[in-house]
């Protein structure tokens, strides 16, 4: 008994000693911690990564004390990352991407809400910004037909197409490219294009028959830009905005828009819950809405109208196209079902090419 | 395992089987015990192998039957194989995967003979040279071949397009597709088939075919009645190997698999597009069982059944082929097959340097630009990492081989066939696996193993079953309580200059009761301890400086360069603190050991508070986002190579000396140390070089894993190819191979007789 006594006396000791120690410090609140300045700041980059490097160059020059970590993903990745992390976000901000997918984050519960000045600045908040500010359009662009032009003058008799309906042509038989409605946010605008326009059950036959042409689901939207640039295939389903940026990049590209109407997206941006450097984050959101900061998209190859008002389109053309009345809320309630649909029903139909 | 009760009955008392055979295995660890360093080794493996091996892939299977959401068990996505309306898609992704897998196999294995067999018997011209080309595409990125098989073969390939005219219009058959994925599967993976093959055909004792021979029979009969017979375990180790890692492959089907989907691919869109852990799991499960079965398969049958023994003694010369016409088919083919190989290589390299691939080929060196302007995060941080897991991969080999080959004890098994599994299993479920257990705090495991840790450390160090009882109950209360305390009243650095101090306390307290022959060792220990705590404090005042002055910097290169110095400097400075916590517990018995009986009952209870203190503080294990995690990952899907050079090399040396070395007095360590290390150093050697190419070139465990501080090259590749295109991605892949070839030539710098031990080791690397 008087052994075990003395050997509980030193953790005792131990106890008061540490305890003692820890008086003083205990008025050292945790809000001097609140005060640290970020000098990192983690962005999650949906467009094309040209873009992304040149606004963390931009970003950088502006504030010097900070350094820009970026990862480029596209919307459906981004989506799974943040679902992922949502006890231990890695991210700060999410810039770019579809605002169907900002929608579904908000409901979430993946975003925080942030009162910036510069909405005041954009140009159509109806459409362009969330009502209770979770998230905000930052650029605008149309879907649009990217044809190789030598594989036209290879063929001749074919034309671009300009309609929907041409895509479903057997000259097109294994030509076309688009992305994977499932990691993609410009396919999964093309999948609620054609049922907004042609309703759910003929939309839905459309697409059908729409991949029996159709080469490759690519995982990344922009990407059949690339690869009918490079005469992979022959059309690809695209935003204008990215196959403008190939054709300056030099590939033999013709831009169409199908003449029925075509979708739009509206880009997002929005701080992530729980982010760990909010400060330097709310600094990027900031900046990303001035128009000088939306001025730079030409820069680097990004072809997207602006949002805010004093700047300018670069290519105002993209969006003077027939456009249809795209419903963003009904497109973001029903992704995970159409997504499931169009893996079960269309991706994996057995009367693809193999 | 170390704290079973251990109650000594009556002679006289029948003894269950159970409870002898519980016993033996508790003196089998008991002997281990005696030498702390090779515990402490058994311990630290042990708890790796666990933490990244086992429990990940238990927490896959466990997630495929549970709804994340709701936590409700449900069969949801295994009803979708019997329920008609999914059926057709789940049936034609799984047949096409197992077609795939056993078309490579069978492709790759008899391209992998044939390389062997005008390697060994064909007396070939420039042998090294062309054995060196042929092992090419096992330090390449896993998706090299597919990119360059799209540079050649693709639609507007330089071959189909340029050379030949074709124009891909319906019905013309193209490289996207089964059969396009079958054929890079083959190229990438054939050169394992090779290395296996190669080595059991010089391990062949000529003698039997000579006697055939000298009975008269022809070279024909011989081939199929006595030499493929001989070679049968290696073809079927080689076709199960091959059938392994096809599946496990994500970057080739990702990229040139077309509108056909195998199961990696679809865990991976499952995982990263449908945001759906249930269904990657279940799906994760569905590609186990084949990988699994065939992983057993060749591990405990086809192994057993090797005809060709190592005795160590030289067989008579190899035999050659004489007949002219077998020789020069064989070396005309190998030939044509290599000039294939490096027609590919020097497309990606040609593509890296080409203005637009396909339509405008002047040379452009901007991809380059690009690769080293925005990918230098990605070079120098997969370089940094994969080095530092190397030699973790390296010791962690070491061990377990070292105790498999030369130890007894329960559970020594299940230890090689686990860290086997961690480099086998599909990369893409481990990652999974990873992304499951560890975004938020495992508590179950992470108590679980200090628990095990702790319990040791008391049996090892107090006599009476109740006080270590009560000692562990004590100093983990401590320690759990100060582990909650920052955040609420301290502001984490001054809590833990709190525990350096009152670890330099303990030192100081220790002092009278330490013998002073042992004083130095265990309060330096502690020192070192504190000192750790304290350098994790101060670091900052070097590293944030360091960013700053980086992020001044005009040269965007150097400017990248110094900042990433900063951040890698506190990947060692600013470790976890829960395998800070782990780390402290198993030194802590180094130092417990070394005090008196009497006084050892407040040191461990001290110690464990520290502990304590330190495992249970903030959220532990959440290691999602950290560097550590990536090292975690690589170092298990390299681990495999290295235990097996490990193996290889200690089973050529005969137990004798060392046991000459022991009788003569000399212990473990000694022995290890001045006897074993140096005979399988260049084992070693070669296996760290592997260990790196397959850090470097590893895709599919990683790609969920990246994030913005730390990304990794094989992943921005395979983003690349959709983003900046075939040439970037190319620029990207000559960067990776040239890092690899670079620190294969430095490592040969060092040790120049690493040659001699490569080629025995059947090490299998490629994609992953």
């Amino acid at each position: 008994m008087h052994s075990r006594l003395r050997w509980l006396i030193a953790p005792l000791l131990l106890i008061v000693f540490l305890f003692t120690a820890c008086q003083g410090v205990m008025v050292t609140p945790a809000d001097q911690q609140q005060e640290e300045v970020s000098t990192e700041l983690n962005v999650l980059c949906t467009p094309q990564v040209e873009w992304c490097e040149g606004m963390k160059a931009e970003f950088e020059k502006a504030n010097p004390d900070i350094t820009v970590n970026f990862v480029r993903m596209s919307s459906g990745e981004s989506l799974t990352r943040l679902r992922n992390e949502r006890d231990n976000p890695q991210f700060d901000i999410w810039w770019g991407g579809p605002i169907d997918s900002f929608v579904a984050a908000k409901q979430e519960g993946l975003l925080e809400a942030y009162d910036a000045p510069n909405m005041a600045n954009i140009k159509n908040p109806d459409l362009m910004l969330d009502p209770d500010h979770y998230w905000v359009g930052i650029y605008v662009g149309s879907l649009g037909f990217a044809t190789n032009e030598d594989w036209l003058e290879e063929n001749p008799g074919v034309e671009a197409p300009t309609s929907w309906d041409d895509l479903i042509q057997p000259e097109f038989e294994g030509q076309i490219m688009v992305a994977h409605p499932s990691s993609s946010g410009t396919s999964y605008t093309h999948l609620c294009t054609v049922l907004q326009l042609m309703g759910e059950e003929e939309g839905w036959e459309y697409d059908r028959q729409l991949a029996q042409n159709v080469l490759q689901f690519t995982k990344s939207g922009a990407a059949p830009a690339k690869f009918v640039g490079q005469g992979e295939a022959a059309v690809g389903i695209v935003f204008s905005h990215d196959i403008v940026a190939e054709q300056e990049a030099g590939s033999p590209l013709v831009l169409t828009f199908p003449q029925e109407g075509t979708g739009y997206e509206i880009g997002g941006m929005g701080l992530i819950k729980g982010a760990e450097h909010l400060d330097a984050a709310k600094k990027w959101f900031d900046w990303a809405l001035e128009p000088e900061t939306q001025g730079l998209g030409p820069k680097y190859d990004a072809f997207q109208a602006p949002t805010v008002e004093g700047a300018e389109a670069s290519r105002p053309e993209l969006l003077e196209v027939n456009l249809i009345d795209y419903d963003f809320l009904w497109c973001g309630e029903h992704k995970k079902e159409f997504v499931d649909k169009f893996t079960n029903e269309i991706a994996g139909a057995e009367n693809l090419k193999k | 395992m170390a704290e079973l009760p251990l109650e000594y009955t009556a002679a006289d008392r029948p003894v269950p089987a159970w409870r002898t055979s519980l016993r033996r295995r508790y003196r089998e660890f008991k002997l281990i015990g005696q030498d702390p360093i090779l515990s402490m080794g058994l311990f630290l493996v042990g708890i790796f192998v666990f933490l990244f091996v086992f429990f990940p892939l238990l927490r896959v299977i466990w997630q495929g039957f549970f709804d994340p959401t709701t936590g409700a068990f449900s069969l949801k996505y295994f009803a979708q194989y019997v329920d008609p309306y999914y059926q057709a898609y789940h049936f034609q992704v799984l047949r096409d995967t197992i077609t795939m897998g056993v078309m490579t196999a069978a492709g790759g294995t008899i391209l992998g003979f044939i390389f062997a067999y005008t390697m060994v018997r064909c007396a070939v011209p420039y042998p090294r040279l062309l054995h060196y080309l042929t092992l090419l595409p096992t330090i390449s990125p896993p998706f090299a071949i597919a990119i360059a098989s799209i540079l050649l073969f693709g639609r507007s390939g330089l071959i189909t397009k340029d050379l030949l005219g074709i124009r891909f219009s319906p019905g013309v058959n193209d490289i996207y597709g089964l059969d396009g994925l079958v054929f890079v599967q083959i190229i990438t993976y054939f050169s394992v088939a090779y290395l296996i093959i190669r080595g059991m055909l010089e391990r062949l004792d000529p003698a039997m075919e000579e006697a055939a021979l000298s009975l008269g029979a022809s070279k024909f009969h011989i081939f199929h009645t006595v030499t493929l017979p001989l070679l049968i375990p290696g073809l079927a180790g080689a076709f199960l190997l091959l059938f392994v890692e096809a599946l496990a492959d994500l970057g080739n089907p990702l990229l040139i698999s077309g509108n056909t989907s195998v199961l990696s691919a679809e865990i991976y869109l499952a995982i990263n597009g449908q945001y759906d852990q249930q269904k990657g799991a279940a799906l994760s499960l569905v590609l186990l069982i084949p990988t699994l079965t065939v992983f057993l398969l060749q591990r405990y049958w086809v192994s057993r059944r090797s005809y060709v023994s190592v005795t160590g003694k030289p067989t008579g010369g190899q035999l050659t082929v004489k007949e002219p016409y077998i020789r020069w088919s064989f070396i005309t083919f190998t030939t044509l097959t290599l000039i294939l190989i490096l027609s590919l290589y020097t497309s990606i390299l040609l593509g890296s340097f080409t203005r637009l691939w396909g339509i405008d080929y002047t040379p452009d060196l901007s991809h380059y630009g690009k690769a080293l302007g925005r990918g230098l995060n990605a070079v120098l941080s997969t370089t940094f990492l994969s080095v530092i897991a190397t030699p973790i991969a390296g010791l962690i080999g070491m061990v377990i081989a070292f105790l498999v080959v030369r130890k007894a004890f329960s559970g020594k098994e299940a230890l090689d066939f686990t860290s086997n599994l961690g480099g086998a299993v599909p990369g893409t479920i481990l990652g999974i696996g990873y992304i499951i257990a560890f975004i938020k705090a495992p508590t179950f495991v992470v108590g679980l193993l200090y628990a095990l840790l702790a319990g040791y450390l008391v049996s090892r160090t107090v006599s009476n079953n109740r006080r270590r009882i009560l000692i562990v109950a004590t100093g983990t209360l401590i320690g759990y309580g100060l582990s909650r305390l920052p955040g609420v009243i301290f502001i984490d650095s001054f809590w833990r200059y709190l525990l350096a101090l009152g670890t330099l306390v303990l030192a100081g307290a220790m002092f009278p009761f330490v013998p002073p022959a042992r004083r130095r060792g265990a309060i330096l220990a502690l020192v070192i301890m504190a000192g750790g705590l304290i350098v994790y404090n101060l670091s900052p005042l070097l590293t944030e400086p360091l960013a700053t002055w980086g992020r001044a910097m005009s040269n965007r290169t150097l400017s990248r360069l110094t900042i990433k110095t900063a951040s890698a400097i506190r990947v060692f400075t600013q470790p976890t603190m829960t395998i800070l916590g782990y780390t402290y517990l198993v030194a802590a018995l180094f130092v417990v050991t070394r005090a008196r009986e009497r006084a050892r009952a407040w040191i461990v209870t001290a110690l464990l508070a520290l502990c304590a203190a330190l495992v249970f503080q903030g959220k532990p294990l959440a290691l999602v986002g950290t560097p550590y995690i990536v090292i975690a990952a690589y170092a298990v899907r390299s681990t495999s190579a290295t235990v097996r050079a490990g193996i290889a090399a200690l089973q050529q040396i005969d137990p004798a000396i060392e046991e000459a070395s022991t009788s003569l007095g000399a212990d473990t360590q000694q022995t290890f140390r001045n006897i074993t290390l140096p005979l399988i150093l260049p084992a070693f050697i070669a296996g760290l070089i592997f260990a790196f190419a397959r850090h470097m070139t590893s895709l599919s465990a990683i790609i969920f894993l990246t994030t913005a501080e730390w990304p990794i090259l094989t992943v921005w590749i395979l983003s690349e190819v959709e983003q900046g295109g075939m040439s970037t991605a190319a620029a990207y892949s000559m960067i990776l191979i040239f890092i690899v070839l670079a620190a294969i030539g430095l490592m040969y710098a060092f040790v120049g007789q690493a040659f001699g031990a490569r080629e025995g080791i059947d090490l299998t690397l490629g994609g992953g």
